[in-house]
């Protein structure tokens, strides 16, 4: 049995967090750290949170898993509508521009991807804007990478099979039926939109050198989790993981005010979007 | 036992099928879970009652309990506590799903042994990703 949370031993593991890994916990938050870890403890066979503390100090493959233990996974399809509109009026025609222009492909990177939506609802949008003008054939030029802290969400995208509830929440019957083919009750995203997206680990908190350089970025509803200092690194790495024309989208709750960064605002009806200016 | 596939950085490794028990007094949420679990392509057996948990276990051989907390007649936590005593099933995992996300219930869950608690309405992606860790599918 794992004796239960004592305050020095929540104040230890929350300095930890927020130094090593920038997520905030608040006050009052000590009892998520007890529910929410206490499985990490049996499984490493420590029997207080004190001593769990140090094993996570010194592991980061446990820190990572700390992480994902404390964030939600939520997420849907086409997520925001006045992303959407954003994405379909302005970014992807931009994208698709720059093939035209002879570019060779273009990079997209998923900085939160959680089970997949993101990415997937991205790539039917691109690849219905083709279709709409005649270059279907660019499709295989855009690639994206979803990235996320979590393994097992990266395990769900990567099987990219939904359940119905799941595909409520914002798949249209009409795209279902185009995209999808029906496994059991659960829809499969067809192997061509799938052939395009690479899901992997990947913990915001490290160097983004590794990824290469991005066309667009989506760093959409994670940063809420993260201290300012830890944001402004973000952000600033982020910048850095541009092409010199790229573009970022956050959530449509987020922005970057009050946040120290290189980025110029940019809008498009209701809808918020970030470029290096 | 049937033989499921399931992909693992992109081999194709034979995987037993895992057995999910999910016991729950109402039927659209046992619904709503079993669909949840239909696309790890597990065996799930239901049951609307500690009771008939209880039955369903002693027939089958069952990799994860989901279990919810508030149920007439005996409810969710209860049932956990009596597994708990019980050789066979002491070692199953349970997920507790409820709509009490009051923390005083949460930390008395955790610490009776609950391996997991999921606060309805909880959003699918949390909880196959508990799932998912439960079982080790990801490994
Ligand atoms: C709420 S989901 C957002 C999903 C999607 N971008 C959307 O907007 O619908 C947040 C995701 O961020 C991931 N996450 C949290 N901290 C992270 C970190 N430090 N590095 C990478 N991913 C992280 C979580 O595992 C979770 O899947």
């Amino acid at each position: 049995m794992i004796e239960e949370l004592k305050p020095q031993e929540f104040v230890k593991i929350r300095d930890l967090l927020v130094s090593v890994c920038g997520i905030v916990l608040n006050d009052d938050q000590d009892y998520l750290v007890e529910t929410r870890l206490t499985e990490m403890a049996h499984e490493v066979g420590v029997n207080n949170f004190g001593q769990l503390h140090d094993v996570i100090s010194k592991d980061k493959s446990l820190l990572t898993r700390v992480v994902d233990l404390m964030t939600t996974n939520e997420t849907l399809w086409f997520r925001d509508q006045s992303c959407w509109v954003t994405l379909k009026e302005v970014i992807v025609p931009h994208l698709i521009e720059k093939l035209e222009k002879g570019q060779f492909n273009v990079k997209i990177w998923s900085a939160a991807s959680s089970t997949g939506q993101e990415s997937y609802s991205l790539l039917i949008l691109i690849k219905e804007l083709l279709a709409q003008k005649n270059q279907s054939e660019y499709f295989n030029r855009f690639s994206i990478v979803g990235t996320d802290i979590s393994n097992e969400v990266i395990f769900l995208a990567k099987r990219g099979i939904y359940d119905p509830f799941t595909i409520s929440r914002g798949m249209s019957e009409e795209r279902l039926n185009k995209y999808f083919t029906k496994e059991r009750k659960s829809y499969k995203i067809n192997e061509e939109i799938k052939s395009r997206v690479e899901f992997k680990n990947f913990n915001l908190m490290d160097s983004f050198i590794p990824l290469g350089k991005f066309d667009l970025v989506l760093c959409r509803n994670v940063a809420i989790y993260f201290s300012g200092e830890f944001k402004k690194e973000l952000f600033e790495k982020i910048s850095r993981a541009l092409v010199p024309d790229g573009f970022m989208m956050l959530g449509a709750t987020e922005s970057l005010i009050g946040i120290d960064n290189n980025f110029k605002n940019l809008s498009h009806g209701n809808g918020l979007y970030y470029n290096l200016g | 036992m049937e033989t499921g596939y399931i992909t693992i950085w992109g081999k194709d490794m034979a995987e037993e099928q895992k057995t999910v028990l999910i016991v729950d007094d109402s039927a659209m949420l046992r619904r709503i879970v079993n669909d949840a679990l239909d696309i790890l392509d597990f065996e799930v057996l239901e049951a609307e009652s500690a009771f008939e948990g209880q039955e369903q276990l002693e027939k089958h051989q069952v990799d994860l309990i989901i279990l919810d907390w508030v149920m007439p007649e005996k409810s969710g936590y209860d049932f956990f506590l009596e597994l708990k005593e019980h050789e066979a099933f002491s070692s199953i995992p349970v997920i507790m799903l409820s709509a009490e996300d009051g923390k005083d219930m949460m930390l008395k869950a955790i610490r009776a042994g609950i391996r997991h608690y999921v606060t309805k309405p909880f959003t699918h992606e949390d909880l196959l990703a508990r799932v998912v860790q439960v079982l080790k599918l990801n490994i």
